[in-house]
């Protein structure tokens, strides 16, 4: 990224000038895809690069631009979310224990649970908005505290800064999930957290077209450390991928603007609908909640979530949609609606997904840039269409 | 059943259902519309299936004889997704000439995790008998073996380590699916790092890996689908693309290798080619009886290490760096490009010091790369 000089842009211009400025060859404004996998080395100099899974220089483009925006001091990409979480767990012992936010991504349990206890990593699922809780499930073995907040699929607010100071007082690091927020919205690195990790199939890519993931680290040695195991597991994100996601990177601020105040109308919408029994957004009933919320970041995001006073009517809604597509995955331009407990979650034994509130007739809405009127009049027609 | 060459071309996945295009599509799209998500879709989410990395994926499933093809977003992406099949104490014997970032990830990530190996000559058995253990869950070869060219007898190496319940790996990229199908030869699981001779133009990272059944190919779905480092869509058309013409780029490379081994074999500075292909290679015989070809990569020690950076600062058609399996010749110097993954220690060990080169070839006119290996060495 070219624009040195000051440590004060806001997030939406470094957003912009994502790429911007990274050609040494011609000064092309956009990124080169390099579409290649090894370098030309005459005599025995190496060059900046070598090899395609260490470093390529349109991936290369696409992590600075991540790190600046969430002011690490390195970043790494990856072929999913989901790849870069496990590199982060690569990172661990056998022995070592996870505390993990319980309504997480249906995923990062999975991976926990089904293929990292085989390797003697041992995780345990809580609360993370109760500091009690939290402080009780650390182990003399626990490394690893992972955030996910607001949550998925309810939007529970967790305490960033609580978080880091206790997870650092017991001598284990913060990562948070931030692809909901993204660093427009709240910069997990500047609260204390060591990683932030994302999705980045979805709020930084943006055009449901790219599947990525990204992580952030805030300390050197530790950036050292992943992107030496990354380079030797090779889960990397290939170069059209990478020059994808910094062209949706451009067009994140506005893209979250836009989702943002849809999502603030739509729940009020929500929240005065007859058939709708209870909303969910960000801060959204709670004083509490708003208020954390409000300290730690800039804005509630365009997630929200909402349950039926009919479970059962759910298939109904969903079919009555015309405009709002079912469809798991968010963040896109377009608006998506998924029903959690046999979608996204389904990874979650069915009690705890009861427990959570997880239940049948909680839908996730992925509030689209389309203009609001039409998500609202859909919505409403879909929901009024409910006998 | 089709000739071996003529699958490469028709693959059975090629025709676009909705249009009937002789390519697939390439779906860029992460999410899929579900009508009716209570019976989903095929594909739902582009991390659990895309139909373009499928095409490639099936693709080579047939072509390797296997119940099922998963692509990764590189060779060693495979390799990990494979090791993420065992647990906590189990224990591997890995072909001891392996490729640089095999030793790497099983040193740096999986021991950190309680997965032990062994390195051993696969292609010698008492070594091979000697190295199991209790906990020995499989074996993982390499073939041919990177940079010396060891050959393992696939057969006989299946057979022995089915008599020991061990589960048999194989590291196919040097031989690719055009010379060699271990899956037919009693194998179970065979691995390649498609950005060397399946992708074959150096503009892909990728990697793919073959389940003989049904199971396997489950166990190794449920990691690739959790642990997520899929190939992208456009890396899994180049793939298949790659495919293509990966028999008519193997014939001509490895007819030019032959030749560029036997010059070189005759050289007075060199002091030794390492070559299935020719009579002297130890492995020449297992080669010629279980393969259908010698393949395109070759070793040379040259008499002097001083002789290396002399001779690839003159050589003008190959290229120096790491990689290998592209249209073009390709040096790399185990030091620095193919073996870095190697401490100094480890690469002593296995003879891999700075008298080496190990070439590529690629499709120039085998007189040219002669000439051109010729005039560099003096």
């Amino acid at each position: 990224m070219h624009v040195h000089g000051s440590p004060k842009w806001h997030p939406e211009t470094l957003a912009a000038h994502s790429g911007v400025g990274q050609d040494h060859s011609y000064g092309s404004v956009s990124t080169p895809i390099y579409q290649t996998v090894t370098y030309q080395h005459p005599g025995e100099n190496l060059g900046p690069y070598d090899y395609s899974r260490t470093e390529n220089p349109t991936r290369h483009s696409a992590q600075e631009a991540i790190n600046r925006l969430d002011g690490g001091q390195g970043a790494i990409l990856y072929g999913s979310g989901m790849a870069a979480l496990t590199a982060l767990v690569h990172t661990l012992h056998q022995g070592d224990h996870v505390i993990v936010t319980d309504d997480a991504y249906g995923g990062t349990y999975r991976l926990l649970t089904d293929v990292f206890s085989k390797f003697g990593v041992t995780s345990t699922m809580v609360n993370t908005r109760s500091l009690d809780a939290v402080e009780s499930a650390f182990t003399p073995a626990t490394r690893l505290v992972i955030a996910e907040t607001p949550s998925n699929p309810l939007l529970r607010v967790s305490p960033l800064r609580a978080l880091a100071e206790m997870a650092h007082s017991h001598g284990a690091q913060l990562a948070v999930d931030n692809t909901f927020m993204t660093a427009v919205r709240q910069r997990p690195l500047e609260l204390g957290a060591d990683f932030a990790v994302y999705s980045a199939t979805k709020y930084l890519a943006g055009h449901n077209d790219v599947l990525a993931g990204a992580t952030v680290c805030r300390h050197e040695e530790q950036y050292a450390l992943l992107n030496e195991l990354t380079n030797a597991t090779g889960s990397i994100l290939g170069p059209w991928d990478a020059w994808l996601l910094l062209r949706g990177m451009k067009t994140l601020a506005v893209r979250m603007d836009r989702q943002e105040a849809n999502a603030v109308q739509i729940v009020q919408f929500l929240s005065r609908h007859a058939k709708v029994r209870d909303v969910f957004y960000p801060g959204f009933g709670s004083e509490e909640q708003d208020l954390l919320q409000k300290s730690q970041s800039s804005g509630t995001g365009a997630m929200l979530s909402f349950v039926l006073y009919e479970p059962s009517q759910y298939v109904e809604l969903m079919n009555a949609l015309r405009l709002i597509l079912p469809a798991v995955s968010l963040g896109g331009v377009e608006s998506l609606i998924t029903h959690p407990f046999n979608e996204t979650h389904r990874e979650l034994p069915e009690e705890v997904r009861w427990e959570l509130g997880i239940v049948p007739g909680l839908m996730r809405l992925s509030v689209g840039i389309e203009h609001v009127d039409d998500l609202i009049a859909d919505l409403d027609r879909a929901l009024c269409a409910l006998c | 059943m089709t000739e071996k060459n003529t699958q490469f071309i028709h693959t059975g996945q090629e025709l676009d259902p909705a249009t009937q295009s002789v390519t697939p599509p390439i779906y860029r799209a992460t999410t899929y519309h579900q009508a009716d998500p209570w019976n989903p879709p095929e594909y739902d989410y582009a991390r659990s299936g895309n139909p373009t990395r499928h095409a490639f994926e099936a693709a080579m499933a047939t072509l390797e004889g296997g119940a099922r093809g998963l692509a990764f977003s590189s060779g060693m992406a495979a390799l990990t997704s494979a090791f993420m099949l065992f647990s906590q104490g189990d224990h591997l014997i890995v072909t001891r000439d392996c490729q640089g970032g095999t030793q790497r990830v099983l040193r740096s990530v999986f021991s950190r995790f309680g997965l032990q190996a062994s390195y051993v000559d696969t292609e010698d058995f008492e070594a091979l008998e000697q190295a199991v253990l209790p906990q020995t869950k499989a074996v993982l070869v390499e073939n041919f073996s990177n940079p010396f060219l060891h050959v393992t007898d696939m057969p006989r190496l299946a057979e022995w380590a089915h008599s020991r319940n061990l589960l048999v790996m194989v590291d196919n990229t040097f031989i690719t699916p055009y010379l060699q199908n271990p899956l037919e030869l009693g194998a179970d699981l065979v691995i390649h790092s498609a950005t060397k001779m399946i992708g074959g133009h150096s503009d892909i990272t990728a990697g793919v890996a073959v389940a003989k059944t049904d199971e396997l190919g489950r166990q190794l779905y449920f990691i690739q689908n959790a642990c997520g480092a899929v190939l992208s869509p456009d890396d899994s058309y180049l793939c298949l693309r790659g495919l293509h013409t990966l028999p008519v780029r193997m014939e001509q490379a490895q007819k030019s290798a032959e030749k560029l081994a036997q010059a070189l074999f005759v050289h007075s500075q060199v002091q030794e080619v390492y070559y299935p292909g020719l009579p002297g290679h130890p492995g020449h015989d297992v080669a010629a009886r279980t393969m259908r070809g010698y393949g395109q990569m070759l070793t040379v020690r040259l008499k002097s290490p001083s002789l290396v950076p002399e001779a690839a600062g003159r050589l003008r058609l190959a290229r120096t760096g790491a990689g290998f399996g592209g249209t073009e010749t390709i040096v790399s110097l185990p030091e620095l490009h193919c073996h870095a993954a190697l401490t100094a220690e480890e690469r002593t060990l296995r003879h891999i010091t700075p008298d080496v080169l190990r070439i590529s070839v690629g499709l120039e006119s085998a007189a040219d790369l002669v000439a051109d290996f010729g005039q560099a060495l003096g």
